[in-house]
C-alpha cells in the first residue's frame, strides 16, 4: 500500500473484527465479517461498497461508537477501553446534516465537543475561532443552523470536530445529501486539511469520483474488504465492481471506451487532462 | 406557522443595553422577585413603585412600546373578563356608586377591580420586559447555574438545560417539516383548515404521525452524533460562554430588592414617618 508505508506506525488498525447487531431473539447476520484494516497518519482512504456492505458499521468502530463482538481496533497504538480517547482522536460528520447539530447558534455547536472535553473556556474560544475560520464560517458565527445550506451545516460539523484537534476525520456519506455546490465545499475543505493539517481522512462514498482522489480505495461487501488498492488499481477492475453493484467513475469508464477505439490513453489516468492529451495526439 | 415560532421562541429582540448584557441569572432572580412582590403587595402605591421600575427598566433596554403592546395583546380578554367579574360580583356592603337593575357597583368593588387588573398587567409586563431582554440560549444557561446547587437533592439542572437546548435548536427544524409533510398531503387532497373539529383533528393525523416518526430518527441520529463528540453527561463539561455576575448585575440587583421593599411597606408606615 503506498500511502500506508510500514515504517510509519498506523494511526488506526483494525484487527480480524466480527460485528453482529443485536438482534431481536435470533442471531442476526454478521455486519462485519473479520476485517483486518490499517489507516496511517495523514492518509486519504476511500471505503466503497454497496448498500449494506458494512461501512457505517465500520466507521462506528473506528471511534468506539460501536466495539467489536471479536477481534479489536486500536487507536494510536492503546485499546480505547473507555471510548474517550478514540471519540477524541476520530471525528465523525455523519450523512444527515440537520442531525447532527446539537446547540441554536453555530459557533455554540462548534463548541460543543470541546466542552464535553472539559476545556477551559479560553482555550475553547481560541480552537472554535480557529475552526470556523480554517471552515469560512467566521460569519455565520452567531447564525441560528436552521438558516444554513445543507453544505455550510456540514462545514460546522466539520468545525465542530476540528475544534477537538482530532487525529482523523471520517466522513460518513457526508456529502450525500448536498447539492453539487454543497459536495464540493465540503469536500475542498476535507482535502485541504488531508493535505495541510496532515488529518487522516476517511471517505465513505457512493460518489466514485469523490473516492478517486483518495490515496487509496478499500472496497466492502458482505462485512468484509475484496479490492483494495490504489484509485487506478482499484477501478481498473471493473468487471468485479460491477459483480458488487458498483461502477468506476465516468473518466475512467470513457478512458476506457476511448482505449478500445485505439486512442493511447495512459492506464490509470482518473482526471480529464490526461485524455484529452491522448485525444489531442490522436491514435 | 410563524405563530408557533414566536410563541415558542420568545420574542427576544437583540439590543445592545446596560439591560440586555446583564447576566441571565440577575435578570431570572429579578423577574422571580418582582413576580412575588406583586402578588404580595396590597397597596395601590406599591403598584406605582413596581410600575415605574419597570418602565424605567423597559426605557434602559430601549424596547419600542409596540413590542410591548403586542405581548399584552393576548392577554386583552382575560383582563376585561377580571375587572368585569370584580366590578359586577365583588364583595356585597360598601359606598354604592350606580345600580344598574339588581347590579349595584360599589366603590370598593371599583377599585378592586382596578387592582387586580392593574396587577395583573404588571405579571405580565415584568415577563414580557424579560422574554424580550434575554435570548433564549442565555436563559438556558442562566436558568442551568441557578438550579446547579439544587443538584445534589435530584433537581437534573444540566439535563433540563441540554433539553431546552435541543429543543430551541430543533423546533424550527420541525417546523420546517411539519410545513413540507402539510403540503405533501394537501397536494394529495388532504383537507386541514376545512369540516367540523372532529373532521379537523382526524386530518391532523397523517400530519403527525409522519412528523414523530421522523422526530424519533432525528433524535436517534443525534445521540448517536452527541456520543461521538464526547458527551458523557454534565459532569467534566466545561461551557464556552462563562457567565459572569460583575458589579452591573450587582446594582441591578440592589436597585430591585429595594425597589420591592419599597413596594411592600404599607403608605401608613410613610405617614408616620
Ligand atoms: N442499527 C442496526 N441494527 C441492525 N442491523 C443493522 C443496523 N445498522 C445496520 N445494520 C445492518 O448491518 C449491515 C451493514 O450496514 P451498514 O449500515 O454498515 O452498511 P453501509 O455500507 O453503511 O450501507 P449504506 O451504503 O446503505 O449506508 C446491513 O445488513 C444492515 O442491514
Ligand atoms: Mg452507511
Amino acid at each position: 500500500m503506498r500511502a500506508a508505508p510500514s515504517t510509519v506506525s498506523p494511526l488506526i488498525t483494525v484487527r480480524d473484527v466480527h460485528f453482529v447487531y443485536p438482534a431481536g431473539g435470533g442471531v442476526g447476520t454478521p455486519a462485519l465479517a473479520g476485517l483486518d484494516l490499517d489507516i496511517a497518519p495523514g492518509e486519504c482512504l476511500a471505503i466503497i461498497g454497496g448498500n449494506g456492505s458494512g461501512k457505517s458499521t465500520l466507521a462506528k468502530h473506528l471511534n468506539a461508537l460501536l466495539l467489536p463482538t471479536a477481534g479489536e481496533v486500536r487507536v494510536d497504538g492503546r485499546d480505547p477501553e473507555g471510548a474517550w480517547l478514540a471519540r477524541q482522536r476520530v471525528g465523525m460528520v455523519f450523512e444527515h446534516p440537520d442531525n447532527q447539530i446539537v446547540a441554536a447558534i453555530v459557533e455554540e455547536d462548534v463548541a460543543f465537543g470541546c466542552e464535553n472535553l472539559g476545556l477551559p473556556s479560553a482555550e475553547i474560544r481560541a480552537r472554535v475561532d480557529r475552526a470556523l475560520r480554517v471552515v469560512g464560517l467566521e460569519q455565520l458565527r452567531r447564525h441560528p443552523p436552521h438558516q444554513l445550506s445543507g453544505g455550510q451545516k456540514q462545514r460546522v460539523a466539520i468545525a465542530g470536530v476540528l475544534a477537538m484537534r482530532p487525529r482523523c476525520l471520517v466522513l460518513d456519506e457526508a456529502t450525500s445529501m448536498l447539492d453539487p455546490l454543497g459536495q464540493q465545499e465540503v469536500m475542498e475543505i476535507a482535502f485541504r486539511l488531508c493535505r495541510d493539517e496532515s488529518l487522516a481522512l476517511v471517505l465513505i462514498t457512493h460518489a466514485m469520483e469523490e473516492a478517486a482522489r483518495a490515496d487509496r480505495i478499500v472496497v466492502l461487501a458482505q462485512g468484509r474488504i475484496v479490492l483494495q488498492g490504489s484509485p487506478a488499481e482499484v477501478f481498473a477492475r471493473e468487471d468485479e465492481l460491477r459483480r458488487l453493484r458498483l461502477e468506476p467513475p465516468e473518466l475512467v469508464r470513457l478512458g476506457r471506451a476511448l482505449a478500445r477505439d485505439g486512442v493511447a490513453v495512459p492506464p490509470g489516468a482518473l482526471t480529464i487532462d490526461p485524455l484529452v492529451e491522448a485525444l489531442i495526439a490522436g491514435p | 406557522m410563524e405563530f408557533f415560532r414566536g410563541l415558542v421562541l420568545g420574542q427576544y429582540v437583540p439590543v445592545d443595553s446596560a439591560i440586555h448584557r446583564l447576566d441571565p441569572r440577575t435578570k431570572i432572580l429579578a423577574t422571580l422577585l418582582l413576580l412575588t412582590v406583586m402578588f404580595a403587595v396590597r397597596e395601590f402605591a406599591g403598584l406605582a413603585i413596581l410600575t415605574v421600575l419597570l418602565v424605567a427598566v423597559a426605557l434602559a433596554a430601549r424596547i419600542a412600546p409596540a413590542y410591548l403592546l403586542r405581548g399584552l395583546r393576548p392577554l386583552f380578554w382575560l383582563l376585561v373578563f377580571a375587572v368585569v367579574l370584580q366590578v359586577f360580583f365583588g364583595e356585597p356592603g360598601g359606598h354604592p356608586m350606580f345600580r344598574w337593575g339588581p347590579v349595584v357597583v360599589t366603590r370598593e368593588n371599583l377599585a378592586q377591580a382596578a387592582f387586580y387588573g392593574w396587577r395583573l398587567l404588571l405579571l405580565v409586563l415584568s415577563t414580557t420586559v424579560m422574554t424580550l431582554v434575554t435570548s433564549p440560549m442565555e436563559f438556558t444557561d442562566g436558568l442551568e447555574r441557578l438550579l446547579r446547587p439544587f443538584q445534589r437533592v435530584g433537581v437534573p439542572a444540566h439535563d433540563l438545560a441540554m433539553m431546552m437546548t435541543i429543543a430551541l435548536r430543533f423546533i424550527p427544524t420541525l417546523l420546517e417539516e411539519a410545513e413540507k409533510i402539510m403540503k405533501a398531503q394537501m397536494a394529495r387532497g388532504a383537507e386541514f383548515t376545512r369540516g367540523s373539529l372532529p373532521t379537523r383533528a382526524r386530518a391532523l393525523t397523517p400530519l403527525l404521525v409522519p412528523l414523530f416518526v421522523g422526530a424519533f430518527r432525528r433524535a436517534d441520529a443525534l445521540a448517536v452524533a452527541m456520543e461521538a463528540r464526547c458527551y458523557r453527561g454534565g459532569e467534566h463539561r466545561t461551557r464556552m460562554h462563562v457567565l459572569r455576575f460583575g458589579p452591573q448585575d450587582l446594582v441591578a440587583v440592589t436597585v430591585v430588592a429595594a425597589a420591592a421593599a419599597f413596594a411592600l411597606i404599607p403608605p401608613a408606615a410613610w405617614r408616620g414617618h
